[in-house]
């Protein structure tokens, strides 16, 4: 099995949020995700400050949702693999 | 003074010059993809592809515009007012199509580098030396050059019809389909001095090439939010 890479891993926790309409709980994240706690915290303090994901409370909880700059990072993701997948890159 | 050599009637380079400007507008759209990836990436492999289609982007410029030039503008200009530019229309074509050869060649050198994932840019360089030093030490330049993007493109297009077979995708169906196309103009150019009628053949091939990657390429800008 392939080790996924930085980007991809981002891409994946961008697109689980996306697909469960925006917002996500952060256990619901670690495990569709599919990674450590430790490692989905770095990501996610990544995600925050570049702006594509942010924080928000209801009713008690807290849920990760994304943003215009992250829903953007999805659709030139799939450009970019769609491009280098055409040419074998 | 140098003298044109012209292969076909001059309206067909006008159509060299509308086919010129269609390879170009693909090699665009490659560049801003690859920038594109580039900035998401950093990886170097789109960096090369970026810079392979710069240079055949801006081959495939000057080689319509110097077209454009000798075909139609220094004649109509000397029809009009005698000022007797013509006998500089060697020059220029020798100057625009030189150009032409050598940023077309680094560029496929490129090109065919980033396809075989050599990662070793010593390599690159030694290559992009003995091609250029193998023609400019040629005695028919446009001989040399066709006979070495034939090389080069057979090296892409077979790297192109593997990922074809390995991803089962239109989109790399369709690029696979272009480089052949422009493989087969390729060879078609050095059979013209068989049969002329494989210049408008190969002219053809290279429409149907450059239009072909054309849609791929749209295909790619379209993609499904």
């Amino acid at each position: 099995m392939n080790r996924r890479n930085r980007l991809e891993i981002i891409y994946d926790m961008l697109r689980v949020t996306n697909n469960m309409g925006g917002r996500i709980l952060p256990t619901h994240l670690l495990y569709k995700s599919n990674l450590s706690h430790e490692r989905m915290k770095g990501y996610l303090d990544e995600l925050k400050q570049k702006n594509m994901i942010i924080e928000t409370a209801e009713k008690d909880k807290t849920f990760f949702a994304i943003t215009d700059t992250g829903r953007r990072f999805l659709m030139q993701y799939k450009q970019l693999t769609e491009f280098a997948d055409a040419f074998g890159l | 003074m140098v003298a044109v050599v012209v292969h076909g009637p001059p309206w067909f380079f006008m159509l060299d010059a509308f086919l010129a400007f269609l390879g170009m507008a693909a090699a665009v759209l490659i560049v801003l993809l690859s920038v594109k990836a580039l900035r998401l990436t950093s990886e170097r492999k789109f960096l090369y592809f970026a810079v392979s289609f710069i240079l055949i982007g801006f081959a495939l410029l000057v080689r319509s515009i110097t077209n454009v030039l000798v075909f139609l503008v220094i004649p109509y200009i000397d029809s009009i007012m005698s000022f007797g530019i013509s006998h500089y229309r060697g020059t220029f074509f020798f100057v625009g199509y030189g150009l032409f050869i050598v940023s077309s060649i680094i560029g496929y050198v490129l090109l065919a580098v980033s396809t075989m994932r050599l990662r070793e840019p010593r390599i690159t360089i030694l290559l992009t030396v003995l091609v250029l030093l193998m023609l400019g030490l040629s005695s028919s330049y446009f001989l040399a050059f066709y006979l070495t993007t034939i090389i080069l493109l057979g090296f892409i297009t077979f790297h192109v019809c593997r990922n074809c077979l390995e991803r089962k995708s239109k989109g790399a169906f369709l690029v696979f389909f272009s480089f052949l196309l422009q493989f087969v103009a390729h060879i078609s150019f050095v059979l013209e001095m068989v049969h002329p009628l494989f210049y408008y053949f190969g002219s053809i091939a290279l429409l149907g090439g450059y239009g072909v990657l054309l849609v791929a390429l749209f295909r790619v800008l379209v993609v499904k939010r």
